[in-house]
């Protein structure tokens, strides 16, 4: 989670240096669910990820320094420098991209699910989304056929409140959304998104429910972004005191209270991995910094398999 | 002899038999038969888990299909018509046409997309349009549109074979027609236009169901001595430019016939393409002989008179040759 | 020590206001910290500092509009007081970015290829169908002037081709390969468009058709041009030639028919004669400078059959013996009546000279053609009442009267030039 909270930090300065550009959204506050998610899966599941996915992508084992370099828009990123904050994809780690159409990654995940349903593959595909896409009539068709066609997908709805700007209650009729789901006859469930712990052991269970009937579940997480939708903001639409009460939980410091409280780990400890993780995000801003522009002579390479003109 | 529709039957019957990745999903495919009778029969050979039947959900069942070829599958997704295809066009513009570019060359979505198109049997304005050349327009897709009953089988084929995804227009018009047919041929390349017809004085420059127009055009224009070359465009992308300024070369003349409305058509990027690339070949303006701009009409003599018919198309090309 | 900057706040901002700072110099501040209020299109923003330290100076003032990047404050590290700076120091350095000397550069790095030319320049190169491609520029930094293109257009006249006749691409290709003239030809396509069929049996291409039309247009830009633009003065002078038209006559008698003199080409030595003398007339007028001429080049003004009118330099028109001249003369009227000039024959006269004798008329005003800056009328040679020695005699009698650009030279000096003309006439054996 640290991980994810500095390598968020420094691509906001780097961000306000103009080294990133476009949008960037920022996971910080949440970095929870991606953690505890992403703990919970095996390496050969499939992962599809929103566009603040840069906790997803990280924890999933995609370098910090290809990830910045992805940011940053060098060649030696994780895409190339094609796909950029929103777009992290690497077929190693199955991780089948960060997707920037609210819930048009929801069918994508359904897809992946039926491949390795007709080849007999036990993986789970995890497919994460925000509450704002359950709005989204994809969401709706993406239940009623996993459901219909018993597909192994794992739906993770990350409710961070607010569908951008407007609040969950602005958005959605019914006010839980965990009632959904149920009416596909999805299992769905509802989990402390603040907690890591919690977060894991939920997605296990459910993870290995789906891998072994072969049937979609759904878990919502409640959580909450500390930052802006995509870097800044006004922040019209939420107070400063709902921010700071949710800061009350924020995930990282829960986690090291119990943990020294329990003694798992001492003052000493922390600054050990304080120390690592700064070093590692320091490398990962030299990796980008190193990394070689892609020549525009190469600007029309991967629209198609062959170049067509 | 043999269909349209059969040949495509046996080109996916093929497919299946051969290679165990593909699988044909879509609205009524299965017990129904297709619902202009393209996959009659083969859900009884290959069974529900290859035939599917899929809810309403153009969307989510096109995503499907995106995320099956990007999961090592070989899907063959038939939307009931373009109309409906609306639907799922976020699919298809913002995931299958750019996977590959923005992942920057990992992933790759072999997938291949059927849907009927086009007007003629009066049933209205929410069947009945061509928007192939949207489709046409979208870097990191490939646009089919058969117009034969042997390029109806080898063009599925080819879709089904390319890494890329392949989306293929099959004119409404077209499933009964007849033709010649060998399903052993060798395949020639989809990716070219074709001279269906040659000529010397003009050319009529189609694709789909307006290539059939076009040459029973061109037999007319024989006997009042003009001599139409009829250019099937085939692949509407890539398009085959260097086949249509050929042509032009020849002729000096061209007419472009496309089903589509006027604004914005491929006939507008085909008559661009002759001024950019074959300006110095133009003898006569480039003319366009598309559909009226009005949403098809029920009436049978209002949708008649909405299309390009062949008079429109002779009378075009005598103006063009300066008879008229 | 570390600069705060404005920071992109969005992937559209280029700039934001200051809107108000949350701390002063001297606060100690570290990363994460709030330190100050940005206002942008979206709203009013709170924006963090990535560095600690201490704020040593604020250098952007509340309520002013700086672009993203622009140092906002700088922060010291702990310790290193500071007391100067404590109040915001008012205008960011962006205005005292280097100014060029108002030469006119053009858009994007792209037109740095093409020609330069002001957007004027460009809207009159259109007008008059001049291509700026290949035209040489005479302004600074070659900068392609009005003049230069309106000279163009003149000098283009004699051009062949202009045609607009309607014709497909095809067939204008194949014209143009196989040198048939289609000017005359009948069309058969659409419209009535020659389409390539037509041009079979068309003539070849004869000697160019003079482009009326073209012509006009150029030539009432320019007229247009100098009327509006030229403050004219005139100076008028009658001069006598008797005897000068006494020595013609005796000279031309030694000479065969088409080697004899005419009068106007002893007009044309003593213009260039005189311009020799009178700097201030021989010389073009571009854009805000005058630019001497590099000889005595002499414009003819030359009527063409059908209308047009052109006005080719004779150039160096104060050298060689008078038949040479003539000679010359002669040569020039007629390739300009044959629409046969070279390009250096239409740009490089500084004074034009017009001659309506033939048409009987006793004097002309004429109009500057731009960017010259004078020219000469002579009317008819007349008989006329004259004084000599207090007697009234009749002598052949020729009024002149010179135009010239008020901008460049005065009267006083135009009148200089006509006596000066005057002497040169009187003296025929010396020209």
């Amino acid at each position: 989670m640290l991980r994810i909270r500095r390598l968020e930090e420094k691509s906001a300065e780097l961000y306000a240096k103009q080294k990133i550009r476009g949008f960037l959204h920022l996971y910080i506050g949440e970095e929870a669910v991606g953690v505890g998610a992403m703990r919970a899966l095996r390496d050969d599941d499939n992962v599809v990820a929103t566009y603040r996915e840069h906790g997803h992508a990280l924890v999933r084992g995609i370098p910090a320094g290809e990830i910045m370099a992805e940011m940053y828009g060098k060649a030696n990123g994780c895409s190339g420098g094609r796909g950029g904050s929103m777009h992290l994809f690497s077929v190693e780690r199955r991780f089948y991209g960060g997707h920037a159409i609210v819930g048009g990654g929801l069918p994508i995940a359904v897809g992946l699910a039926l491949a390795n349903k007709m080849k007999g593959e036990s993986r789970v595909t995890a497919c994460f989304f925000g509450d704002g896409a359950t709005d989204e009539g994809e969401f709706h068709e993406s239940l009623n056929l996993t459901a219909l066609w018993e597909l192994p997908v794992l739906f993770i709805c990350e409710n961070n409140r607010y569908a951008m700007g407007t609040a969950f209650a602005r958005h959605v009729s019914d006010n839980d959304i965990v009632n959904n789901p149920p009416a596909y006859g999805v299992h769905s469930e509802t989990v402390d998104g603040m907690d890591v712990v919690a977060v894991e052991r939920a997605v296990h269970n459910a993870a290995e429910s789906v891998r072994e009937t072969g049937e979609p579940r759904f878990i919502e997480l409640r959580t909450y972004r500390f930052r802006a939708h995509s870097m800044y903001d006004a922040e019209l639409y939420r107070s400063k005191a709902e921010v700071e009460e949710w800061k009350k939980l924020d995930p990282i410091e829960q986690l090291k209270d119990r943990a020294l409280a329990a003694t798992l780990i001492t003052g000493a400890d922390i600054e050990t991995i304080e120390r690592d993780v700064a070093r590692e995000i320091e490398e990962a801003v030299q990796f980008a910094e190193q990394g070689e522009w892609e020549s525009i002579d190469d600007l029309a390479r991967h629209t198609y398999a062959r170049d067509l003109s | 002899m043999t269909t349209y529709r059969e040949a495509i039957r046996t080109a996916l019957r093929r497919l299946l038999l051969e290679d165990s990745r593909v699988f044909l999903m879509g609205e009524d495919v299965g017990r129904y038969g297709g619902a202009y009778a393209v996959s009659k029969g083969l859900l009884d050979e290959f069974g529900e888990d290859r035939i599917r039947d899929t809810p309403l959900c153009e969307s989510t069942f096109v995503g499907a299909g995106i995320g099956a070829a990007l999961g090592g599958m070989r899907p063959i997704v038939e939307v009931m018509t373009v109309n409906f295809s609306m639907l799922a066009l976020d699919q298809v513009v913002n995931n299958a046409a750019v996977m590959r570019h923005m992942s920057g060359g990992q992933f790759e979505v072999p997938i291949a997309v059927r849907m009927a198109t086009g007007a003629g049997k009066q049933i209205a304005a929410q069947h009945s349009h061509s928007l192939e050349n949207w489709y046409a327009s979208i870097p990191g897709i490939k646009v089919l549109a058969p117009a034969t009953v042997q390029d109806a089988h080898d063009m599925l084929l080819a879709a089904v074979e390319d890494p890329d995804p392949v989306f293929i227009f099959e004119h409404q018009m077209l499933y009964g027609i007849e033709g010649p047919f060998d399903p052993n041929a060798t395949l020639s390349s989809p990716w070219k236009a074709a001279v269906r017809h040659p000529g010397s004085d003009v050319s009529l420059i189609a694709y789909g169901g307006s290539v059939h127009k076009a040459m029973t055009a061109a037999e007319e224009l024989e006997k009042e001595g003009i001599s139409a070359e009829v250019i099937d465009l085939r692949s509407l992308r890539p398009l085959d430019r260097p086949a249509i300024s050929a042509s032009v070369s020849r002729t000096h003349r061209a007419i472009v016939i496309d089903e589509a409305w006027k604004t914005g058509s491929l006939a507008s990027e085909v008559s661009a393409t002759l001024a950019e690339e074959a300006f110095y070949e133009l003898d006569a303006p480039i003319a366009r002989v598309c559909t009226r701009e009005v949403p098809i009409p029920y009436a049978k003599h209002l949708e008649d008179a909405a299309l390009p018919q062949v008079p429109a198309i002779v009378e075009a090309a005598k103006r063009s040759v300066g008879n008229g | 020590m570390a600069e705060f900057v404005m920071p992109s706040l969005g992937a559209d901002m280029t700039a934001g206001t200051l809107g108000r700072w949350l701390v002063t110099v001297g606060d100690r501040v570290s990363q994460g910290d709030i330190i100050a209020e940005v206002e942008t299109d979206k709203g009013t923003i709170e924006v963090e500092v990535f560095t600690g330290g201490v704020i040593e100076a604020l250098l952007v003032g509340e309520g002013e509009k700086v672009p993203v990047g622009t140092a906002l404050a700088e922060i010291g590290e702990a310790g290193t007081a500071l007391e100067s700076a404590s109040a915001p120091v008012s205008a960011p350095a962006s205005a005292s970015a280097s100014r060029s000397r108002g030469i006119m550069t053009l858009g994007g790095s792209g037109d740095l290829d093409g020609p330069m030319a002001t957007p004027a320049v460009r809207r009159r190169a259109h007008e008059l169908d001049v291509p700026l491609q290949g035209l040489s520029g005479t302004g600074e930094h070659g900068r392609i002037t009005r003049e230069d293109v309106e000279q163009a257009a003149v000098a283009e006249v004699q051009a062949p081709s202009g045609d607009r006749v309607r014709i497909s691409p095809y067939a204008r290709r194949l014209a143009r390969q196989r040198q048939i003239d289609f000017t005359d030809v009948q069309g058969t396509g659409p419209e009535g468009a020659i389409a390539a069929r037509d041009l079979e049996g068309a003539p070849a291409k004869a000697s160019a058709e003079s482009p009326k039309k073209r012509m006009q247009r150029a030539i009432a830009a320019a007229m247009t041009r100098a009327n509006d633009e030229i403050p004219h003065y005139y100076v008028e002078h009658a001069i006598d030639m008797g005897t000068a038209l006494e020595w013609l006559r005796e000279k031309n008698q030694s000479l065969s028919v088409n080697e004899r003199l005419v009068s106007g080409v002893l007009f044309l030595r003593a213009v260039a004669r005189a311009l020799r003398k009178h700097p201030l007339l021989n010389a073009t007028w571009q854009g805000r400078e005058v630019i001497q001429g590099d000889g005595s080049h002499v414009g003819l003004a030359v009527s063409l059959r059908g209308g047009g009118l052109v006005a080719p330099a004779l150039r160096d028109a104060d050298q060689g013996s008078l038949s040479e001249l003539m000679a010359r003369m002669t040569d020039l009227v007629s390739r300009a009546r044959a629409g046969a000039m070279r390009s250096s024959e239409m740009t490089s006269a500084t004074i034009t000279l017009t001659s309506l004798g033939e048409r009987g008329v006793e004097s002309v005003t004429p109009i500057i053609f731009p960017p010259q800056v004078a020219i000469v009328g002579f009317g008819a040679i007349l008989t006329r009442p004259w004084v000599v020695d207090d007697q009234i005699v009749a002598r052949p009698i020729v009024r002149v009267t010179l135009g010239a650009d008020h901008r460049v030279s005065n009267g006083h000096q135009g009148a200089r030039f006509l006596v000066a003309l005057d002497r040169f006439l009187q003296e025929p054996d010396k020209l």
